[in-house]
């Protein structure tokens, strides 16, 4: 490289900022998505399509409901979600669709739609915001940045304040509780569940718990009856709803070594409270701790 | 190799299999433990304290269940390949040619997606709604495969190769569009299936896949000659004295009813049906009356050695089976192949 263009670059870059910075300053909103790329918009988003069900609840918790144009199929809380365009299934996004919508703003998830995804609508020129959530302490921030990118700021701010508050709250009742070994079920032929990367085991750490796959590989392990018994977990848990818990309890009463199995300790935890990182995973949280809580009040 | 060198082989090393499988696991139990608890079975003298309970069940619930399981689908698994290969004189032949495979994913798939409310606490004989709906589905599917290709004129092999590729293209489209009626439950339910599982044996699926099994066996090893005969051609084997026919519906409905069932028990798993009989046949040669023992035998071996593998490889998560027989086997397969070459 010749030595000007080594002066040539700073220089250019130096005032390119200069010509941007009067338009910065003035209505653009950026903010950084979780994929760590700055994303700025003119003008606060008024026409959103939201690829993932839980953000579609977080948009409508901060007031924004009424902007999002399209959200993906398994967008269902709350009930006026239910009637918004469908953008997408399970296996495939109709582009076509989310364009002709004229969104303003497309929000992702990055470990639900892949990335395959998010690149494609970059492409397409749509401003894509990636989301992703693993602990309950990022929703706070999250509703923050929500509110900011859709003109709902103190709203946002208000809710943040209370989940905080209240997420807080959990923590301290529960962090000096005696440890209870967890196993969280999510599937059960073959035996699947969850590892410590998870929002899930974030909760279980939130209620005092420790998550006896936490160390495991992958994010979602296949795993044998023989292990659970010898971690011997003190609590099993699974989302479901009630009717699943008697064929469930019935199927773990075969083993009655674990000492979840011989104290009962088996309890079900409705899915979209626990599995969908939202406002309503406090719920989930709580009943969670309440559950951790009886086993340290009754034992086995 | 000669046969005979073969089989003592396997049934050498099937004992040794299934001690180190009985002692490997997420909880290390010694050799003499296990002698000792099978003693204590037997004469049931003792007093079991909780510690022993828990060895007994991890040895005779949890592990021993699953051992057979994984040898008896593997033995079904292969020789069903080796019969199908002897059939159609077809290198390529397997269970899934025919469309076992495919038709046992419909069968599942349908359960899952129309009768999915009733999955939960559903099941006959320990065999859940979603392996009841593969074993009806991979039957549904061969016969109609085989009514295809039957005529007058008796059943042609390449016409039922044809129809089985087509029905299983049919069978497997109906699957992906089904999965668009699918909610996010079910779509799970699918694919997780579809990944193939031994983790939840239990002595019922062992004694379904294993009084099947030995049916299939029996009558396999009694049609040995005929499938010799086969081997000179049709027309060869017909002057020979043997009812073509008859033997080619007897041996494609058995291969159903087998594959079938392993496959309702376990998913599908791959690798072990077509590989496994070529294996055998370069080492041993292509007489049935030995080929088709030594399949099962080596079958049931090798899925036995890839189960193992697949719970220790990463404990405490395991890895579907389906992944280590291809491991395991392909390179072997390979170097008899490259060898095999040589000596031409």
């Amino acid at each position: 490289m010749k030595l000007s263009t080594l002066f040539v670059f700073p220089i250019i870059a130096v005032s390119m900022f200069c010509v941007l910075c009067p338009v910065t300053a003035d209505s653009n909103i950026s903010e950084v998505d979780d994929l760590k790329r700055e994303i700025t918009l003119r003008a606060p988003a008024k026409r959103i399509v939201s690829l993932a069900p839980n953000i579609t609840e977080l948009l409508f918790h901060i007031g924004a409901g009424a902007n999002i144009v399209g959200v993906d199929e398994f967008s269902n809380y709350p009930h006026e979600a239910k009637s918004i365009t469908r953008v997408n299934n399970h296996s495939r996004v109709n582009y076509e669709l989310i364009l002709s919508l004229q969104p303003d703003l497309v929000f992702a998830w990055s470990s639900g739609n892949g990335f395959e995804i998010v690149q494609r609508l970059s492409e397409l020129e749509l401003t894509v915001f990636v989301i992703e959530v693993t602990k309950l302490s990022h929703i706070p921030e999250l509703l923050k940045k929500l509110g900011r990118l859709t003109d709902k700021t103190i709203e946002s701010k208000r809710i943040a304040a209370d989940f905080q508050k209240k997420l807080r709250y959990l923590n301290k009742s529960h962090e000096r509780k005696k440890k209870v070994k967890t196993f969280y079920q999510i599937w059960d032929d073959p035996i699947m569940t969850l590892n410590g990367e998870h929002l899930v085991s974030d909760v279980i750490r939130i209620c005092g718990g420790v998550n006896i796959f936490a160390t495991s590989s992958p994010l979602v392990p296949r795993v044998n009856i023989e292990t659970i018994m010898k971690f011997d977990p003190e609590v099993i848990l699974s989302s479901g709803t009630q009717e699943r818990l008697v064929s469930w309890k019935k199927t773990w009463s075969r083993w009655r070594n674990i000492t979840a199995v011989k104290g009962g300790h088996l309890y079900l935890i409705p899915p979209d409270l626990m599995q969908r990182p939202t406002y309503r995973t406090l719920d989930g949280a709580t009943y969670m701790c309440k559950y951790l809580d009886r086993y340290r009040e009754y034992g086995s | 190799m000669a046969p005979r060198e073969l089989s003592a082989l396997l049934l050498l090393s099937l004992p040794l299999v299934i001690m180190v499988g009985m002692s490997t696991g997420a909880v290390k139990i010694p050799i003499d433990i296990i002698i000792q608890h099978c003693v204590s079975i037997f004469f049931r003298s003792n007093g079991t304290d909780l510690n022993s309970g828990q060895i007994e069940i991890i040895l005779f619930d949890i592990r021993l269940p699953r051992l057979c399981l994984a040898f008896l689908v593997g033995v079904v698994l292969a020789i069903s390949g080796a019969v199908m290969q002897g059939l159609f004189r077809n290198p390529l032949a397997a269970p899934s040619l025919i469309g076992v495979s495919s038709g046992a994913s419909l069968g599942a798939s349908l359960v899952i997606v129309f009768a999915g409310a009733w999955l939960q606490s559903n099941s006959i004989l320990g065999l859940s709604l979603i392996a009841t709906g593969a074993f009806f589905g991979s039957l549904f599917v061969t016969l109609i495969v085989y009514r295809l290709s039957t005529s007058i004129f008796g059943t042609s092999v390449s016409t039922m190769l044809l129809a089985g590729i087509a029905v299983s293209a049919l069978a497997g489209a109906i699957n992906s569009w089904l999965s668009y009626f699918a909610d996010n439950e079910m779509l799970r339910q699918l694919s997780v299936w579809q990944m193939g599982n031994l983790s939840t044996a239990n002595w019922p699926r062992v004694f379904i896949v294993g009084f099947v099994g030995i049916f299939v066996l029996i009558i396999f090893s009694r049609e040995s000659q005929s499938l010799n005969a086969l081997l000179l051609g049709e027309s060869e084997a017909r002057h020979l004295g043997i009812d073509v026919q008859r033997v080619k519906k007897k041996l494609i409905l058995l291969t159903t009813l087998g594959v079938g069932s392993a496959v309702a028990v376990a998913g599908t798993i791959g690798f072990v049906g077509l590989v496994i009989p070529h294996m055998v046949r370069l080492l041993i040669g292509p007489d049935h009356k030995r080929l088709l023992p030594l399949s099962a035998l080596a079958g049931g071996i090798l899925l036995l050695i890839a189960d193992i593998i697949a719970r220790v490889i990463y404990a405490p998560i395991e890895i579907p089976p389906g992944i280590l027989t291809a491991v395991l086997g392909a390179p072997f397969f390979i170097i008899l192949l490259a060898d095999q070459r040589k000596q031409i």
